[in-house]
């Protein structure tokens, strides 16, 4: 469906991702290079025409941008040891990628990870409220 | 304004200056901030580092734009069109893009810019780390949210159409060396009695280079007094 540029590797990113925050040894790629892989497959992801946005239901067709919201749930739990302020817009990321395939329930986990302060911008309000519709009347 | 920067290379380094000298590229400059940059402070004085950094990128952009880029590139400019507002805004500083005849011709250039007027302009070092912030993990800074940033420009503020809109995708990988059609012009400003411009910019060059970006020309602009001349072109003084 959507073209994306060749040689991305996502199941091994989303592997990667999973490995660094377990600690495991063996996976050398760096937090830096698999959120460039996330951030890239949404950039092409959201060029979809929204009279086809549906496709997205399908896990074959969204299965790069499930891989992408899988690292960014990844890079922002604690266990990526990046800075607070750093994580908090990768959930925001993250949220906002699971909404776009229609995975509301993840993207409702993701909007646990936000701060009081982080939710309290205008803009972050839209963004939750549209990602997780179930929770639109909290806003 | 062409025509009042001139450059001569030394070790792949450009070293820009003024034309015929520092105080003709001075008044063309202050006529760019008259025309477009109004009001000018009402206090501005030496060691203001957001000014004097607003200011360098000002001066850069007047020289891309009029030696290089000219019309033919789209661009987003972080401060320089607002260098009096007070703040420093941490983005990318001079995005320069252009769409060829096909997709295959469209290209970037990512411009870091330092000003300094100490004699020695080792603080140029620091746009390594500003370049290193594009792959970095610091989701606001990145290369993917300054292109990103960029589109929205075109979309929501310009009305361009969406097929061109989606070419700025192309120029964005994962990695530098998954960005071919990109250059770096690590910059600096510089008083023109500076005595390691040319090591400092290729140290630049050769570490970035290191990192897998590809395509590295450094620029040097060196201005005479240039301390005094931020100052004068802050209070709208020729």
């Amino acid at each position: 469906m959507t073209i994306l540029p060749p040689g991305l590797d996502l199941p091994s990113a989303e592997t990667s991702a999973f490995g660094l925050i377990r600690g495991l040894k063996g996976h050398s790629r760096s937090w830096s290079d698999l959120v460039a892989h996330a951030q890239l497959v949404i950039t092409y992801y959201q060029e979809l025409p929204a009279n086809q946005i549906t496709r997205l239901y399908d896990i074959c067709e969204a299965s790069p941008l499930v891989a992408a919201s899988r690292i960014l749930d990844a890079v922002s739990m604690p266990e990526s040891e990046l800075p607070e302020s750093e994580r908090q817009d990768w959930a925001l990321l993250g949220l906002l990628a699971f909404g776009m395939w229609g995975n509301f329930l993840s993207a409702s986990a993701m909007k646990t990870r936000l701060t009081a302060s982080t939710l309290s911008r205008p803009v972050t309000a839209a963004i939750v409220a549209t990602c997780t519709p179930q929770l639109a009347h909290d806003f | 304004m062409a025509g009042v920067f001139s450059f001569t290379e030394d070790s792949s380094v450009l070293l820009w200056t003024g034309n015929p000298d520092c105080q003709a590229t001075h008044d063309e400059i202050l006529s760019f901030l008259t025309d477009h940059c109004q009001p000018f402070p009402k206090s501005a004085k030496n060691g203001d580092n957001i000014l004097r950094g607003n200011l360098g990128e000002t001066i850069v952009f007047c020289l891309g734009k009029s030696e290089r880029f000219g019309d033919e590139c789209l661009g987003h400019f972080a401060n320089a069109l607002r260098p009096f507002s007070g703040k420093s805004n941490p983005e990318l500083d001079l995005l320069w893009v252009h769409f060829g005849a096909t997709p295959n011709d469209d290209w970037a250039v990512l411009q870091e810019i330092k000003t300094t007027a100490a004699q020695s302009i080792t603080y140029a070092t620091n746009l390594i780390d500003d370049f290193d912030k594009l792959f970095g993990t610091n989701a606001r800074l990145t290369l993917h949210t300054r292109i990103q940033d960029f589109k929205n420009r075109l979309e929501f503020e310009q009305n361009r159409p969406a097929s061109l809109i989606r070419r700025a995708n192309q120029l964005c990988g994962t990695s530098p060396p998954a960005c071919p059609r990109v250059r770096l012009l690590p910059t600096v400003v510089h008083d023109s009695t500076a005595v390691d411009v040319v090591e400092t910019m290729l140290l630049v060059r050769e570490t970035l280079s290191s990192k897998s970006w590809s395509d590295v020309e450094p620029w040097a602009v060196g201005l005479s007094s240039l301390d005094d001349r931020l100052v004068r072109l802050a209070r709208g003084q020729s």
